[in-house]
């Protein structure tokens, strides 16, 4: 007789219309599929079993099996967590992905979770392209630039941005069109071109600064609880880890194409979009590198063995 | 643990609410109890609870829903202010002779204070206070005075600023900003049509609503007049300009605009020689008390909503809308036909975290504009507060009104029934000619 | 029974003391909110500390009111039925609906508070939204606390009601 099949809920953490929600559903769906039944993975939208952002606390507890979420919204309790997502001087796409299924980042991911219920293993991560450095009004081309603008910005980007000389807010995500069209505010980050074109921020900002500094390649990652894990046949195991491989790639690559297509759009618009200046690039790589020397200096010993094997591995990979 | 399918889940979760919820036991813990108990028998207590605690302790610390206190500060500190009592007393020189003209004196009082305020606690009890009074003892038919007195009360929270908007727009993924001017044109339509049809009435038939006898009236110029109209206007356009201009200017986004209307109000309050030590304690415990049992509905609501989706029921409601025959039109009015049900058991914030996760998704898939669908929702939930047995501005007509008036609640359930059907006629309205809605926001701030 | 109306008094003032301190917030949510929108629109130097402050001076005060409401009977009920009970058949209805809609619930978040509120100073959990980073133990210990105030207030509530069906008058 057919065994009982095996039932896991898994989350992201986005709305529906989200590209790392699409994907995650695909995902899920292609799992239960190639699974011929065995193993069944209900995907729920971000928000929908716990709050948004929330759902690696909900996995750790065994609320979810699976969840597909940002790395940095755990920065509440794995400092280090900052530094695999929206790092400013942070890896690039390739080199993030590279670096997380081949150089031990996944290992070091797991060694800083150590103690949770949680896991992940290579091929779970997906970076985003090269981000966005800021949507802004007025046009950056110097250090001075950046002073006193103000600039919705979240995470350590946000200090940095702030110890550079900007006044840094925070605002959600759903306030910035507004804010920025009434003069709230006079620039922000905010995830990537692709996703940016379709919230119309082409209306309401007319420069699109294009660097990789500020946050080269925020990623999400695919985190599972330990003990469903650790019930799966080994078949299925291979399995899942083989679709998530396959489906973080196809997001990856979807959403560089999309980006190309984006900056287009933005450009047809009228928008000036252009590469941020290297002599601002330098200043804010300064400030950063400066930040996290200092804040490794306080953190648990993980934080500085993953910033130094990021370090390590971009002095290899840049030289490639 | 039991298996149970979604279809039956759904059905013991709706149904164990409005089962509880007319026991009289506080609607809070009967969501959250309802949840929770269902939760324990399909996923056991860990989860359950882990779903509970990080929605409710999540919903505590939002942001957007801080505009419930500040709303509610507004409210109070506007009530001891005097404002509303002037402007009552300057519309009444103009308009009291008139056949119905108290009432429609408290219309439009009520839809410049609306502009001032975000709930309709204060808007209720404010207009019960100041103009059911005067209206009854004018011998007004007490089921006229009383639905407009609540017909009015309830544009509070549709009429921006609105609390409802502020909660409802995050749930939907729709701009607070754009919501905010989407519902001045539906709000002003139902004003209008209130107004025309209490004149109507009371053309018809005077003795529901008799003129004020010329003799009776204060006899001043009408440059006097004039005067008083517009040193009772004043003060209103400031906490306008304060919340909404805010907002519109870009000083500050909506939350932080409810923050400059308090401020503001407080100045007016200080400028009235009104702000004493004793307003500022009963601000404060006001605030504290009204917020609490708010944040604790819409907290246990959207820990509700957790162990609902989780249990897969989101998927039964998506998919008997769906199922409705009429194609979108259908499933729209389906929708709709929902809300209006829900609106009579279940405290609005209850059905905004409830219903909008799931009806969000649909409209956007039926090819409706999310705004407009918004909208229409809140509109639809204007009679919420109007239909028993939970009906939030009947409750606060009701304990507000002084007992000496001798209004019963089937006066005022017959009061209220015109007003219920006249919201129908507007919704119809904004959906035969969409541009109520859209034109003002696709104007000052471009397509959704 | 002195002690009993001891202990019930002794939870009331809990309540009301509990409240006292955090109705004191509003105050600050309104003038921090005026304070951050001022000085970054006239002077554009926004604090990086007002959002999270805001956020949790709102939460202290719903959690604090929380019990306080429940003593005082605010938080809202469908009263169409309800209303029109004798006074008996209302403390019997909130006998039965306390031991099925309120103490399961309210035990099971009041355990599952404790824990975060204990794993949030023990991993020294911080709040993310800004880089202010501010740590999240207080407000989780104070969200505990609220939730064991309402609890207790539910106890009192209960052996008032009880109290009142069985002897048919009033404790206190
Ligand atoms: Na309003
Ligand atoms: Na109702």
């Amino acid at each position: 007789a057919a065994a009982e099949p095996i039932i896991w809920k898994s989350s992201g953490h986005g709305p529906a219309t989200d590209p790392s929600q699409i994907y995650h559903d695909l995902c899920c769906n292609a799992i239960t599929k190639a699974s011929g039944g065995r193993l069944i993975i209900k995907p729920f939208v971000g928000g929908s079993v716990v709050p948004a952002t929330k759902e690696l606390d909900a996995v750790n507890d065994g609320v979810l099996d699976m969840c597909y979420t940002c790395p940095m919204y755990n920065l509440d309790k794995w400092k280090a967590a900052g530094l695999i997502s929206s790092r400013p001087g942070g890896l690039p796409g390739e080199a993030l992905r590279t670096w997380f299924n081949y150089s031990g980042g996944a290992e070091l991911m797991n060694k800083m979770m150590e103690g949770y219920n949680v896991m992940t293993f290579p091929g779970a991560l997906s970076p985003l392209p090269e981000e966005v450095f800021l949507h802004s009004k007025v046009a950056i081309r110097t250090v001075d630039d950046i002073k006193g603008l103000k600039i919705r910005a979240s995470g350590d980007g946000g200090e940095i941005l702030n110890k550079m000389g900007a006044s840094v807010v925070f605002l959600p995500g759903g306030e910035l069109y507004e804010a920025m069209q009434r003069g709230t505010i006079d620039a922000f980050e905010y995830s990537t071109l692709a996703s940016n074109w379709d919230m119309h921020f082409n209306e309401i900002a007319k420069y699109v600064v294009l660097s990789p500094s500020r946050a080269p390649s925020d990623p999400q990652c695919f985190f599972v609880n330990k003990k469903s894990w650790e019930k799966l046949p080994d078949d299925l195991k291979q399995l899942v880890q083989d679709e998530i491989d396959k489906w973080t790639q196809a997001q990856h690559e979807y959403l560089v194409y999309k980006s190309i297509k984006a900056i287009d759009e933005f450009k047809n618009y009228g928008c000036e979009v252009y590469r941020l200046p290297t002599e601002v690039e330098t200043g804010l790589s300064e400030v950063a590198k400066k930040y996290y020397v200092e804040k490794a200096a306080k953190e648990d010993p993980i934080y500085n063995e993953i910033l130094e094997s990021m370090t390590n591995y971009w002095e290899v990979y840049s030289k490639k | 643990m039991i298996e149970l399918s979604p279809e039956i889940l759904t059905i013991i979760m709706f149904g164990g609410v409005l089962v509880f919820a007319m026991t009289g036991f506080p609607m809070a813990f009967v969501l959250g109890s309802v949840a929770f108990l269902t939760g324990l028998l399909v996923f056991g207590g860990n989860i359950t609870i882990h779903i509970l605690y990080t929605r409710l302790f999540e919903l505590s610390l939002n942001y957007p829903y801080l505009a419930v206190p500040l709303f509610t500060f507004m409210g109070v500190i506007l009530q001891h202010s005097g404002i509303a009592e002037k402007l009552y007393d300057a519309l009444y020189e103009w308009l009291s002779g008139f056949k119905g003209g108290l009432a429609v004196v408290t219309v439009i009082a009520g839809t410049i204070l609306a502009a001032c305020l975000g709930t309709i606690t204060a808007s209720v009890t404010l207009l019960t206070l100041i103009a059911l009074g005067p209206m009854i003892k004018r011998g007004y038919d007490k089921s006229l005075a009383t639905g407009s007195v609540i017909a009015a009360g309830t544009l509070g929270i549709l009429i921006p600023p609105s609390i409802m908007i502020v909660v409802y727009g995050p749930q939907a993924g729709v701009s607070v900003g754009k919501m905010f001017m989407g519902a001045i044109f539906p709000g002003l339509l139902l004003s209008v049509l209130y107004n025309i049809y209490i004149t109507v009435r009371c053309y018809l038939n005077p003795k529901l609503g008799p003129p004020i006898p010329e003799e009776e009236r204060h006899k001043i110029s009408s440059i006097k007049k004039l005067i008083k109209l517009f040193k009772a206007i004043a003060p209103t356009l400031l906490i306008i300009l304060a919340v909404l201009g805010t907002i519109y200017t870009g000083i500050a986004p909506p939350t932080e605009a409810a923050a400059m209307g308090s401020f503001a109000v407080v100045i007016l309050a200080i400028v009235y020689r009104k702000f004493t030590w004793s307003l500022i304690k009963h601000s404060a415990i006001e605030v504290l008390r009204v917020s609490a049992f708010v944040l604790l509905i819409a907290g246990l609501s959207y820990a509700f909503v957790g162990i609902f989706m989780s249990a897969g029921c989101g998927e039964v409601v998506t998919n008997l809308i769906m199922a409705v025959p009429g194609g979108k039109w259908g499933a729209f009015l389906m929708i709709m036909f929902i809300v209006f049900v829900l609106g009579m058991f279940i405290e609005w914030i209850g059905i905004v975290f409830i219903v909008v996760p799931i009806f969000s998704p649909i409209f956007v898939k039926l090819g409706f504009d999310p705004l407009w669908a918004a909208m229409m929702i809140c509109v639809d939930l204007q009679m919420a507060f109007m239909t028993p047995p939970m009906a939030m501005s009947i409750f606060v007509c009701r304990g507000t009104a002084p007992p000496e008036l001798g209004v019963t609640m089937s006066d005022i359930i017959k009061g209220v029934i015109p007003f219920i059907i006249i919201i129908m006629i507007a919704l119809i309205l904004c959906t035969i000619f969409p541009q109520i809605i859209t034109w003002l926001p696709e104007r000052m701030i471009g397509p959704s | 029974m002195a002690i009993l109306k001891k202990l019930l008094r002794g939870i009331d003032s809990i309540s009301i003391l509990a409240v006292s301190w955090a109705k004191w917030f509003a105050w600050l949510l309104v003038l921090v909110g005026a304070y951050d929108t001022i000085m970054r629109h006239f002077f554009n130097a926004p604090t990086i500390w007002a959002y999270d402050t805001l956020c949790m001076a709102g939460g202290v005060m719903y959690v604090m009111g929380w019990p306080y409401d429940y003593l005082h009977n605010y938080h809202t009920r469908v009263d169409v039925f309800y209303n029109n009970f004798s006074k008996r058949n209302k403390a019997l209805t909130n006998i039965i609906f306390s031991i099925i809609l309120f103490f399961p619930l309210m035990g099971a978040l009041l355990k599952i508070s404790i824990t975060w509120a204990i794993r949030a100073w023990r991993i020294n959990e911080t709040m993310i939204s800004t880089f202010w980073y501010p740590p999240a133990a207080p407000y989780r210990t104070v969200f505990a606390l609220g939730i064991l105030f309402l609890l207790l207030q539910g106890i009192a509530n209960f052996i008032r009601d009880l109290y009142f069906v069985i002897r048919g008058e009033p404790i206190d």
